[in-house]
């Protein structure tokens, strides 16, 4: 299954859900002197049904950002809202859905004990946690490893428990760092359905990546951070867009008719036009090989295939993730 | 405030199983089993004075492995994790970090009392076996030899059968099997006859390994406190500094106390272990009473509070940059 992207676009004028003002973040060494400044007065916002990008090369600040969005650093200076609140308020985080760079994930706990595990910080009932566990394993195709412990898995395999683990909850806000780093093109295809399908249902999904054409398949918008600092921003199509350079796209037409097409253009443009021929995109292709081994195969030690995304995940609510009233705060 | 407990238990106990899970744990813990257990058989013809070598030597064992145990469980569980990155991704939850932080220690200190248990249990058996005159007691020493045995054989056959895993499993059963041996021996004489419950067990070592008890619950609050800042080898070497100048408290501080004031400073805010290491006091037929062991317990509650109050402290501002 393959999600288009224009789906996803959060309607104007809606409140965000994450809004980042000026923020900067010093680190400072042992004697308090200021030692590398990682970001540098950086502002943005993600609306409800966005999935907004953060893009750089390392050490441009992205995962910094994101730390001190889930409160894991401190802010030097400006102003973070998440979700209508610091991101200090430790339960505003119910509604926060967080994969980091790398899993980080207890190496001596199982699959299945990991999961169980994170549905209880949310307080998740004993039976809701079996059936999201169960719904996860099999979204991340790992039903059959669920009793392996996670220490031995690939970090393929531990990504995708990583990425179970940030939907346990069933966030408003997910924050996905480097999300398909060391998953296989077939597990990069379905978190990008998985964040296509979470923007549709009004989620706000902020991404921090190095693969281009990852964030390009499934962000509206997008920063490019460099040294800390913001170089651009704004809708992914509006600034990769080429306006004076439009592109036809002819439906199947015989050789007499192209040659006709092809000369009309060129009557009219006064020179020749270009023409070439759409090739099928190397991840399909390789999707549609792997889809055919696997239906030969009898059995697999790593990641199987799985059929899209959890079901508790693709209830089509559509509720407004602000609308829901607000927990007490409980700063920490 | 019931969500709270509730996600301090799921902390507290993934804690916990992590650190019974560590192939270190087991050995570390097996072999102190295994070494208590077979001191019968290693102090032998020692004229009427096995059985209390083995005691002494059994509690020495308990305090000396248990220390390395629980510096090494809270520092693993909150600097190790710090430095994994699994702590940034639990406190990235709606977890509060004092909560995050009381339940690791929490993970560590019932580790080390699971471990403090068996080490109690091996050293009231070993000692059994050595009762009497140039001959062992096979009738308590067969069962707790045959524990660690049967343990390690069942948490292998568990694994090969549904690939569960083999350390805890091994570790748990080892308790369990040494608790049944500690059943069997108390019903059984040294002749092989039925008796009533205990008769020939030498239950005045219980007081003494309580006491050896809290002292690893506050060094394992210590390793908390330092892991919270240091990563896991310096809080390790900080821990035996600390295990050191506690037994040498007396010597070092108390007689300087009353002369210089930072020697009663530091008197008073060194971890005395010696309150704690009574083993000379069952020399003979010498127990340990009860209510000093109740004043070391409030000593012990409220060294604890401090240590862990510290800890609270740092852990709240301490930026979680990994992870």
């Amino acid at each position: 299954m393959k999600i288009a992207r224009e789906e996803t676009m959060a309607p104007p004028g809606i409140q965000p859900v994450l809004q980042a003002e000026h923020v900067s973040k010093i680190f400072r060494d042992f004697w308090r002197r200021p030692r590398v400044r990682a970001v540098n007065d950086v502002s943005f916002d993600v609306k409800p049904g966005e999935v907004f990008g953060l893009l750089g090369p390392n050490g441009s600040g992205k995962s910094t950002t994101l730390k001190m969005i889930v409160g894991l650093l401190r802010p030097t200076s400006g102003r973070l809202q998440v979700l209508g609140a610091p991101p200090t308020d430790v339960r505003r985080k119910a509604r926060i859905g967080y994969l980091p760079e790398d899993s980080y994930l207890y190496p001596y706990l199982t699959c299945e004990e990991t999961l169980d595990f994170f549905g209880r910080l949310f307080d998740l009932r004993a039976s809701e946690r079996r059936a999201r566990t169960e719904q996860l394993l099999e979204m991340i195709g790992l039903r059959h490893a669920r009793r392996r412990l996670v220490g031995e898995f690939s970090r393929g395999m531990a990504r995708r428990i990583g990425l179970a683990q940030a939907l346990i909850n069933d966030p408003d806000l997910v924050i996905l760092d480097e999300p398909t780093a060391g998953l296989d093109p077939l597990g990069c295809r379905q978190v990008k359905d998985l964040i296509l399908t979470l923007a549709r249902r009004g989620k706000a999904v902020l991404l921090s990546s190095h693969l281009l054409a990852d964030v390009e398949d499934v962000c509206d918008r997008i920063a490019i951070l460099f040294n800390g600092q913001v170089q651009a921003t704004g809708p992914i199509r509006d600034l990769l867009e080429e306006r004076h350079r439009p592109r036809l796209t002819l439906p199947e037409v015989s050789a007499d008719q192209l040659r006709a097409i092809l000369a009309a253009l060129k009557e009219q443009l006064g020179r020749e036009p270009e023409l070439d021929y759409p090739r099928r995109n190397l991840e399909q292709f390789f999707l549609d090989i792997v889809a055919r081994a696997m239906r030969q195969a009898t059995e697999q030690s790593g990641a199987t295939p799985s059929e899209g995304v959890a079901p508790y995940l693709s209830v089509d609510d559509r509720r407004h993730p602000l609308a829901s009233p607000p927990p007490p705060a409980g700063h920490e | 405030m019931r969500w709270r407990l509730r996600q301090f238990a799921a902390i507290a106990r993934i804690s916990l199983l992590e650190i019974i899970r560590q192939p270190v744990f087991l050995l570390v813990s097996a072999f102190a089993i295994v070494f208590i257990s077979l001191l019968p058989v290693l102090i032998n013809y020692t004229l009427g004075e096995a059985a209390r070598i083995v005691r002494d030597n059994g509690l020495a064992v308990h305090f000396a492995f248990g220390l390395v145990l629980g510096s090494y469980a809270a520092s693993t569980t909150l600097a190790g994790h710090t430095a994994l990155g699994t702590a940034a991704l639990v406190l990235s939850k709606p977890v509060g970090r004092s909560l995050f932080f009381l339940a690791k220690f929490t993970g560590a200190a019932m580790a080390t009392l699971l471990f403090s248990l068996g080490a109690g249990l091996a050293t009231l058996l070993s000692t059994r076996m050595a009762t009497g005159f140039f001959a062992l007691d096979w009738w308590a020493g067969a069962p707790l030899l045959a524990a660690p045995i049967l343990a390690f054989t069942l948490g292998g056959a568990l694994n090969f059968r549904d690939r569960g895993p083999f350390v805890s499993r091994a570790f748990l059963w080892m308790l369990v099997f040494l608790a049944g041996a500690l059943v069997w021996a108390g019903y059984v004489d040294p002749e092989g006859h039925r008796c009533a419950f205990g008769a020939h067990l030498e239950w005045r070592i219980v007081p003494a390994s309580l006491l050896i008890s809290l002292a690893l619950l506050i060094l394992t609050g210590v390793a908390s406190l330092l892991a919270t800042r240091l990563e896991t080898v310096p809080t390790l070497i900080l821990c035996s500094v600390l295990l050191l100048l506690g037994l040498m408290s007396d010597y070092l501080f108390g007689g300087q106390a009353d002369r210089s004031a930072l020697a009663a400073v530091l008197y008073y805010l060194m971890p005395n272990w010696q309150h704690f290491w009574l083993a000379d006091a069952l020399a003979g037929d010498g127990t340990i009473p009860w209510n000093y062991v109740g004043r070391a317990a409030i000593y012990g509650v409220f060294y604890l509070g401090g240590i862990l109050g510290l800890g609270l402290a740092a852990f709240r501002r301490t930026e979680l940059r990994v992870g």
